[in-house]
């Protein structure tokens, strides 16, 4: 039977969750729900690893979902679920304006492909995902959504609601990218011309030579129950499909196909004059294979021991120190004190080691935060810690009633919270600088940050001169940075707040206060 | 019952009920209304009925909306709507309130009623979770984000000591007729929020406000544009904790209307209402000082209604 129908169902798939992902990052009116997100995020093989390895639930078991398809069919992760693979293959379908359109094979790069492994395993061995974080496809796409496709589209929206409004009409409305972390930019727009320049000239060549997932599933699909082979009877090695092979990965002068390198698009299916390729369950082909007339060494071979120790080594050499470095640079104690030592983690993230062993920086929750108080670090969590989210006190707070990150992180970075749970969650505490506070230097009233204040954890307190300056009650203080954010002071503000390692449990704000009001009652005269 | 369904009933069985008690207290009503005392009155207080029947009471001893708007106008309508919180929080003006101002307007000939605020929480949420929203699109009105400085325009302040300067809200200086329609709260900056202190959500930069003595920046505004009517909402308020306030146990029942064209004395009237000397609050003396208007409500001719 020809499988020609597998490659349409590819394309109509891949492009249904590329849309849908990228949709994910820049729906800022927030028609998709939260579980809906869930589900079209779920197969997403590291997010819902990393989920997994906390949770061991199966609402994060996508990537065994991922794993068991890849042992039946190959890499179909790789060809449709990938929103980073569906974006390569976009600009690949751009070749056919090149003179040279064909594809060669190439070779694998093995060394290349299990020294990072290596790196990364050993890495996450001392809980660090730098690696993962810097190579995982989705949350490279992520990066390239959100500080890309994201302003965009903002951008197209803000124009046609100025339109619109100019009409009197306001159906539309503005919408603001509160602030793009430069550094995130700069790395997302290198990476971008990176891939395009990669995918223009060598097809899938990142998948398989740096994407971690692309390894792992290629030396998953070794074993694949079902392989696309090329049927030798049929085979004119008239060499179409090899051209048409983004992955490089057929070499029809010995009529041969490296599975492991297939990253399942089937676009061969279609070329083929002779119907000669297709899934099939043929034996694995034997383990030991004799040289070649010429000596060459047959290429469909396992691992050689020496490769292992290679990769295993510069592994160890690459990881560790930066692993170390890192560690330290988590708790900065040079920073000025009018802000955290260290940054501030979202409710739900449980402490700033859960959080930084988990955030894969895919920045959805960047994308979807109503607030926008969720920015991009530098390297506030240390140089392993590039990219991944922290509260940014001075471009927004936190939204009290607002769990919005907590719903949608697909690794487990943010963890599922309640409304009422979020409430008494204590991310950090505010701090007061008294001498630099509007008050204190130019006595005159203030007390924008406990007008913003949601629980009354920062009061006003008398003062000098019937002046009131700002008071913290650290018990009831959640952390939301309202009043960092509404401190009006420059360029320091006079309150901020101080990250919680471990997020606290804050005690709940009284129901009632006393005090003598003595507001006009409804039956009584007008006191005037 | 999902949150939609909630403010529309309540806002319905508000509408009703506002209805009802005027069909069945007509007597006294009228009774209640002091014949001694003729207009045009500088002021109209009440007290013991439901928002929308409050202001309609008022509204009419002021010689109907007609007399504010004309016919083929522009409306915009300033509530507070700085926070995400519930109606029953009252940090924001009733949208019963809110409701019936735009209906009024609409009768009386307006060509369009718009609402907006620059709002202290996520204006989205701020919009919805009052019930603003949902009350203006019911009345046929326009909401209209407050979220982009690119609706704000730089204007001088003529007489300003403090603030020379501000970027307002173009609604503000397009429209025919403004109505300021604060919710009367406690503060934790100026003790009292009203009529003066809601102009903080027609302007873009309230920080520079905060640096640069907040009390006399708010008396230094309030002599720019002063609204055509200031409509103080009283029904449900915030004593404590305020302005957002933290639990609806610190919401008392006042069930009072403060409408008058003088915002100071607008403002007086609320401090007393909340049990404050109109001189012991800062803002709102330096705004009598200025001459903005009058914090002497011995001076107003008055018009009080009690409803119960």
């Amino acid at each position: 039977m020809q499988q020609t129908f597998l490659k349409k169902i590819r394309v109509v798939l891949s492009l249904l969750f590329l849309v849908l992902t990228v949709f994910i990052f820049i729906d800022f009116a927030q028609f998709l729900s939260a579980k809906l997100i869930h589900a079209v995020l779920f197969l997403q093989f590291i997010p819902s690893f990393l989920d997994f390895i906390h949770l061991f639930t199966v609402a994060a078991s996508g990537f065994i979902f991922i794993l068991i398809l890849t042992l039946l069919f190959g890499r179909v992760y790789c060809s449709t679920i990938c929103p980073l693979g569906t974006l390569q293959d976009i600009f690949i379908r751009l070749r056919r304006f090149r003179k040279k359109k064909s594809f060669k094979y190439q070779k694998s790069l093995r060394i290349i492909q299990y020294s990072i492994l290596a790196v990364i395993l050993i890495a996450f061995l001392f809980k660090n995902i730098f690696f993962l974080n810097l190579l995982d496809p989705f949350s490279l796409a992520g990066k390239i959504f959100t500080n890309f496709f994201r302003p965009l589209y903002y951008g197209i929206n803000n124009l046609a609601a100025s339109i619109l409004t100019s009409f009197d009409m306001y159906y539309l409305y503005p919408v603001t990218v509160y602030r793009l972390s430069l550094p995130a930019v700069i790395f997302t727009g290198l990476f971008s011309v990176t891939i395009i320049l990669l995918s223009l000239y060598r097809g899938r060549w990142f998948c398989n030579a740096i994407c971690p997932v692309g390894t792992t599933l290629g030396i998953v699909s070794k074993i694949s129950f079902f392989k696309i082979r090329i049927d030798a009877n049929s085979c004119t090695s008239c060499g179409l499909c090899m051209a048409v092979c983004k992955a490089g990965c057929i070499d029809y002068k010995k009529q041969k196909i490296n599975f492991s390198k297939c990253v399942a698009c089937f676009n061969c299916f279609k070329v083929c004059p002779e119907e000669g390729i297709k899934y099939t369950t043929l034996p694995s082909p034997p383990l030991f294979k004799e040289r070649g007339p010429g000596g060459e060494v047959p290429f469909d071979r396992g691992v050689p021991r020496r490769t292992f120790l290679k990769t295993t080594l510069i592994g160890l050499a690459g990881g560790i120190p930066l692993i170390a470095a890192s560690k330290k640079e988590i708790v900065n104690n040079e920073h000025p004190r009018t802000t955290s030592e260290s940054p501030v983690t979202p409710p739900g993230a449980v402490s700033i080691w859960h959080y930084t062993e988990k955030c894969t920086a895919c920045h959805l929750c960047v994308s979807v935060c109503p607030t926008k108080v969720l920015q991009p670090a530098f390297l506030e969590y240390g140089l392993t810690g590039l990219f991944q989210p922290r509260m940014d006190f001075h471009t927004n707070f936190c939204n009290f009633e607002c769990i919005l990150c907590s719903e949608i992180c697909p690794a487990g970075a943010i963890l599922p919270v309640t409304k009422d749970q979020k409430k008494t969650i204590q991310i950090g505490v505010s701090k007061f600088i008294k001498n630099i506070c509007v008050v204190v230097e130019k006595h005159t009233v203030c007390g924008a940050c406990s007008e913003h204040c949601p629980t009354k954890a920062v009061e006003m307190v008398p003062w000098l001169d019937n002046l009131k300056i700002p008071k913290v009650d650290e018990k009831i203080c959640v952390g939301c940075g309202a009043c960092e954010y509404a401190c009006p002071t420059k360029p320091d503000k006079a309150i901020y707040v101080e990250s919680n390692l471990y997020h606290h449990k804050a005690m709940k704000p009284l129901k009632k206060v006393e005090g003598q009001i003595k507001t006009s009652k409804p039956e009584e005269d007008f006191p005037f | 019952m999902n949150r939609r369904e909630f403010f529309k009933r309540s806002i319905l069985t508000g509408a009703a009920s506002g209805v009802a008690l005027t069909g069945g207290n007509f007597k006294k009503i009228f009774a209640a209304i002091s014949p001694q005392v003729k207009g045009p009155y500088d002021m109209v207080a009440v007290k013991g009925g439901e928002p929308v029947q409050m202001f309609d009471k008022a509204i009419e001893s002021l010689g109907g909306m007609k007399n504010f708007v004309k016919k083929g106008q522009t409306v915009v309508v300033k509530p507070n709507i700085g926070w995400d919180a519930l109606p029953e929080r009252s940090a924001n003006t009733n949208p019963q309130l809110i409701k019936r101002i735009i209906e009024q307007c609409y009768s009386a000939g307006a060509k369009q009623v718009y609402v907006f605020d620059n709002t202290c929480d996520e204006w989205l949420k701020c919009y919805e979770n009052s019930g603003i929203q949902y009350a203006v699109k019911e009345a046929g009105g326009k909401i209209v984000p407050g979220n982009s400085e690119g609706n704000y325009h730089e204007v001088e302040i003529k007489q300003g000591k403090k603030l020379k300067n501000a970027k307002v809200h173009e609604l503000i200086l397009s429209s025919d007729v403004f109505f300021n329609v604060p919710v009367l709260k406690s503060h934790s900056s100026t003790q009292i929020t009203a009529s003066m202190k809601n102009h903080m959500g027609i302007v873009w930069d309230r920080r520079y406000w905060h640096r640069n003595d907040l009390d006399q920046c708010i008396a230094d505004f309030a002599a720019y544009r002063k609204p055509d009517l200031n409509i103080v909402d009283a029904y449900r308020v915030l004593t404590k904790r305020g302005p957002k306030g933290v639990s609806d146990e610190d919401v008392v029942l006042m069930k009072s209307l403060i409408i008058s064209k003088d915002i100071v004395a607008a403002d007086a009237a609320s401090a007393k209402l909340f049990g404050l000397e109109p001189e012991h609050i800062r803002h709102i003396k330096l705004a009598d000082e200025a001459k903005v208007g009058t914090m002497d409500l011995t001076k107003l001719n008055i018009n009080r209604i009690k409803l119960s």
